[in-house]
Formats: C-alpha cells, structure tokens, sequence
C-alpha cells in the first residue's frame, strides 16, 4: 500500500480546467511545493492527492451569487465567506472580530454588540436579533451565547428568541444537531435541550474529585451522548438512550487529564466519536465500545470525519506550527505533515477536498484505491 | 441604626468566613456585583488601570482555563481568555478579559504568591480589565467578591439623583413637596455609587438600597448574591428580583409598586456602598384624593 505521488498528473489531467486559472494567479509552483511537501512521501495507504487549483484569498475574484454549485463556508486567516470546491469564492468579506458561519448563512460580529445581524450565503441581509452575546452555529442551528457564558439563546430564522437557558456556572459546550442541543457546564452539569427548549435530559457529575464538563455532544440520531468529565478521574463516558433518558454503557479514564475545553463529536455515519485530549485523539468505534489514541499535539483545528472505511483527516497547532495528519478510524496513522502557516482549515466534500493555509486555498481530488 | 448594624454584622460575618485576598496589587473598581452590563447582572467585579500580574485570591487548584483564539472549534467566549480555580468550602475563582497567552496553565495548585496571568482585554472587554467572580459551588450561586476581599477604604458616598413615581400617565420626577393623587403607584430612582480608585467619573452600582415610606422599611436590595431560580439569574435568594424586574435603566433602579394613601408621606431612599458610605435622599409628597 502506497500513497502515489505522480509528478506530472498536474498537466495530464484537465488541463483546460484549472491550469489557466493558476497559471494566471502565478501559483503553479505553490501548487508543487505543497503538493510534495504535504504529499510527497510513501504511505501505507493507496490514496492519491490531485491538486487542482490553488487560490490566493488576497488576490481572489468574488463572483457574488454566481454559482452553480452549492458553496461550503470558510473561515481562514482574518477573512470568511463562501467558496466552491472549483476554487471560485462566491463570498468574502474581513473578519470584524469573529463570525458564526455554515453553509446557510453568517453573522459576523465586533467585540460587543448591541444587535447581530444575520445575512444569507450573499450577504444580504435576513434579520437581526436583538441580543447581546456571540452568535454560535451548530447541527444547523443558530444560538447566542451571553458574554458571560451563563446564558444560551436558540434564534430561528427569522431573528426572535426560541428559548433561553440560563446557568448557574460558565457553559463550556454547546453542540447540536438539529433536533437536541448539549450543553455543558463547568460546575459538572451537562444537559440535553430539545428543539422546544425543553429540557430532554441532565446530569450533574459528583464522581471525581472536582467536577466540570471539559466537552461533550450527542449523535445525530440522539441515541448516544459522548462526555469528558472531571478531574480525578476524567472520564470520558458514552452514554446511550434508554427508556429512562441515558445510561452510562462505558466510561474510561484519561491518563493525562486536560483542564481546557475538549472538541467531541460523531463521524457523519454515527459509528464513531472523537475526543480531542491532551497530545492525544481518542477515535471509539461505538458498537464495540473500543477506544483507539492518536498522537497530535497542541490544539485541534478542524477534523473531517466521514465514518466507516473513510479516512479522517485533522489539522492542528502546536507551537511549532500546523500539521496535517490523515488516519484511519482504527487509529492508524497515515500520514503527518507540517504546514507552513498559522491558520488553516480543511473541507472534504466526497473526493474533493479544499486545504486553506494562511491566505492560500488548495484544491485536491482525492482517490483512494 | 437597628438596620446599620444587621448590615454592619453581615459585612464582618462574610468577610470573616472567606478572607481572600485581592488578584492585583492596586485596585481600580470599574464594575461592581450586579450591577447591569448587556441586560445581564454582572456576576462579579471588574478591575481596572494598568495591566498587572494576577495572583488568585487563595490557594486552589486549576480547575479549567480557555486560551483565546487557540482552537477555531471552541464556542465564542466574551470572559477570552479566563482560568478557574478551586479553592477550598467549595468556593471556585475566575480571572476572565486576561492577556492572551499569558495564563500558567501547566501549574495544577497555585499559592497566594504565584502568578497566573496577566490582565488584559481578551473577550468582550473593552479596555485592559480583570473580571472576578466568586462562585459557591456548594449553593450554586456567585457571591459578591466584595464580601470575601478586604475592605477597601472608600471616600465618597452613593449619589441618588432624580425619583422618579410611575403610573399610568406616565413616568414623572418626584421634588419634594410634590402633589400627587392617591393610588398605586410605582418608584424607580437614578442611583450610582463612585468608583473606587478610578481617578475619574467612573459610575458602579452601590451594595444596599432600602426605601422607607413613612418610616417603614419597604424595600431592601442587597447586592450580594446572584443565583438561578425558574430559568432567571436573580438577585436575593428570598425575594428574587430579576435583572428585567430591577432595572429600568443602567443606573434606574425600580424600587417597587406602593398604594398611598390621602395626607403627607415621608419617602427615603437610603443607598450605600461596600464600605458603608450612605447616600439618602428624603422627600416629603402630599398625597389627595
């Protein structure tokens, strides 16, 4: 098994295509020295990487509202907008202080706000909310959460409050799918919010010596909660549904506990959950209830993963930089690189994946065999 | 006096149980406990001036810490970046708005003297600031961080300015020796307490507000702690006044709805800060049929 790296698939395929386009933006030599620094290499694993096409955020045209395809929203190095897996950025705009984002609209916002305003894929304007709070984007779903980090809202479309939930110590969670909403707290409480604001399940953590929700989500289907909880032990416990609300199935300690917030979540087939730890990423395979590490160091950046005999990808920062590793769901590493930058992102929509890299996207297909 | 002196007992008594002392060496009070920031109570106190070093305010343990800005993956947070620490009774610290990157995170147990940030203006601050709060784990709720530092040693004194009585003509300022007709009627009054240390016009919420009618004791607001009751952060555990129900305005306080009956009514206003200082403010009202 091998990563083939072919030297001149660049000018073999689809020439036409792609090769004005970089050539224009005088790019071809980025195009190879990220093509053989992130993919040069022999790998246990047959997968080719394409590049395709590369594009430069500071020089980039915007085509506003001109696309065929449906665009995936970015958020990259002091700018956000939307772009489409050919490189063409339908959407751009300088980052205020920060922006809430996916792929059906955005609010971006400055460091205090007395209204937020939301805006389409265009960036015409939809509504606004009058709240005061960071916006929050989740499972398709908008909320705003209180500058002080006790207080919650969930918006709807058109901009008014669908309810509220107000805590009695600083939330370090919030993930959702669109029918259940977790929240977790630092005091060691974490909750499952339905779609009416209704409180669906919760559950105060008294087992360790402190106690404080580090991360946690629930599937998409609502039938397993993923959480890291406590300081002696931490825990990472999966919980699933049953007729009384949720059960602990299985819980493990951590060796090296974390006292930040911890990103979780579930592959897109709902096999599997992650959990970022400290220098390591747990992959469970649900249904066995197995636990497999990887090493990775600093902070995760993005993680792509599609679930059952798809490959992960993540991006992470430590303080020598960013890094790109690709894994297999068993754990298996496939291969690690560094990045040359500070900020990046990854979006893998089937084959086609987009790697962004300080003011540069990259284009690939990927093929696996 | 029978009222000073409960204020002055419940004071020492709360000192005496938490006796911390305070994260920085010189203390600019620029928002206090409950004050109303973003149509929220603030649930601690805000320190401001120069950026200084941060120590916590007693022995604990680092209980959990966010450096702003390290993970795209991390919900928005307007504390930036902020650590918190256990200490003992239950009592938990947190240090929020520090200077980014500057938070020791790799030492679990802190000790008076250690270092553990740096004030800054991460997060929804808008100048270099330290946010404190105090929180009690065991009863779920943030205590006033005033209760459990030392005493500072303040000047000035509350200001109430304009009174203002509410009913269903409207809102009007209250003079004394005003005419007004018999019913129930609302009060609200602008009040505010003088920052500690600031140096400059620097408006805080004041620690008590009482109204007297005609001598009786109606009314008592203490800023003291803050704790979750039906979905609400509410102020006072037995009475629970809500953020909505409290303000009116930033510094517009209302104080209530009271029926008043035909002849002469007495209305004080007694508002005092953390270290005792009483703003008051009496009016007599001529009340007709």
């Amino acid at each position: 098994m091998r990563i083939s790296v072919k030297k001149n698939r660049l000018t073999e395929n689809n020439q036409e295509t792609y090769s004005l386009k970089v050539i224009k933006r005088f790019s071809v030599m980025l195009i190879f020295i990220t093509y053989f620094f992130v993919f040069g290499q022999q790998l246990p694993y047959e997968i080719t990487y394409i590049p395709l096409w590369v594009e430069d955020l500071k020089m980039a045209d915007v085509v506003v509202g001109n696309s065929e395809q449906s665009p995936e929203s970015f958020r990259l190095n002091g700018k956000y907008g939307y772009l489409c897996n050919n490189g063409e950025i339908t959407y751009m705009e300088d980052l205020l202080y920060g922006v809430a984002i996916d792929g059906n609209g955005f609010i971006s916002y400055s460091r205090q706000n007395d209204v937020l305003v939301i805006r389409d894929i265009d960036g015409r304007f939809l509504n606004t909310i009058e709240l005061t709070g960071y916006p929050f984007f989740s499972g398709d779903r908008r909320f705003v959460i209180s500058y002080d980090k006790n207080q919650v809202s969930e918006i709807n479309n058109i901009g008014t409050v669908v309810w509220q939930k107000t805590f009695s110590s600083s939330i370090t969670e919030v993930s959702a799918t669109p029918s259940l909403v977790f929240i977790g707290n630092v005091d060691g409480k974490f909750s499952l919010i339905d779609s009416m604001g209704e409180v669906a399940f919760s559950y105060t953590a008294k087992t360790s010596r402190i106690n404080a929700v580090y991360g946690g989500s629930v599937s998409e289907n609502g039938d397993y909660i993923l959480t890291v909880s406590g300081i002696d032990p931490q825990l990472i416990s999966l919980w699933s549904k049953n007729s009384d609300g949720y059960r602990v199935d299985a819980s493990w300690s951590i060796d090296k506990e974390l006292r930040r917030h911890a990103v979780t979540g579930f592959s897109e087939d709902g096999l599997f959950a992650f959990i970022e730890a400290e220098d390591e990423l747990f992959i469970l395979e649900i249904r066995k209830a197995k636990l497999n590490s990887v090493k990775i160091t600093g902070r995760l950046q993005s993680i792509n993963f599609p679930g059952s005999g798809e490959i992960v990808h993540v991006t992470g920062r430590d303080e020598d930089g960013l890094y790109l590793i690709a894994i297999e769901t068993s754990g298996n590493q496939l291969f690690y690189t560094r990045l040359a930058g500070t900020n990046s992102m990854f979006i893998r929509d089937q084959n086609k994946i987009i790697l962004g890299i300080d003011n540069k996207l990259i284009g690939f297909d990927m093929e696996s065999m | 006096m029978k009222l000073n002196l409960v204020y002055l007992l419940l004071v020492i008594s709360c000192v005496s149980v938490y006796a911390f002392q305070w994260p920085v060496e010189d203390v600019v009070i620029i928002s206090t406990f409950g004050e109303s920031e973003d149509n929220q109570f603030v649930k601690g106190v805000d320190i401001g001036g120069d950026s200084q070093d941060i120590s916590p305010i007693d022995q604990g343990e680092l209980v959990f810490y966010s450096n702003q800005g390290t993970s795209p993956l991390d919900i928005p947070s307007g504390l930036g970046t902020y650590v918190i620490y256990q200490h003992k009774n239950g009592i938990r610290s947190l240090y929020g708005c520090l200077e980014a990157g500057s938070i020791n995170t790799n030492q679990k147990q802190v000790d008076l003297s250690d270092t553990i940030g740096r004030m800054g203006s991460t997060g929804s601050a808008v100048g270099t600031m330290l946010h404190l709060q105090v929180i009690d784990t065991e009863f779920e709720k943030y205590i006033n961080p005033l209760l459990t530092l030392p005493l500072l040693v303040d000047g000035s004194k509350p200001i109430i300015d304009e009174v203002y009585l509410i009913t269903e003509e409207g809102k009007q300022v209250i003079n004394p020796g005003k005419i007004i007709k018999s019913g129930v009627v609302g009060l609200s009054a602008d009040i505010r307490d003088l920052s500690y240390g600031a140096g400059y016009y620097c408006p805080v919420s004041p620690f008590s507000i009482s109204l007297f009618i005609n001598g009786e004791n109606l009314v008592n607001i203490n800023f003291e702690s803050l704790k979750i009751k039906d979905n609400k952060m509410i102020l006072q555990e037995l009475e629970g006044i809500s953020h909505d129900e409290l303000y009116r305005d930033k510094w517009e306080f209302y104080l209530g709805e009271f029926e008043l009956n035909p002849g002469d009514v007495m209305v004080e206003i007694s508002v005092k800060d953390f270290a005792g200082n009483e703003g008051v403010k009496i009016f007599p009202l001529k009340v007709m049929e």
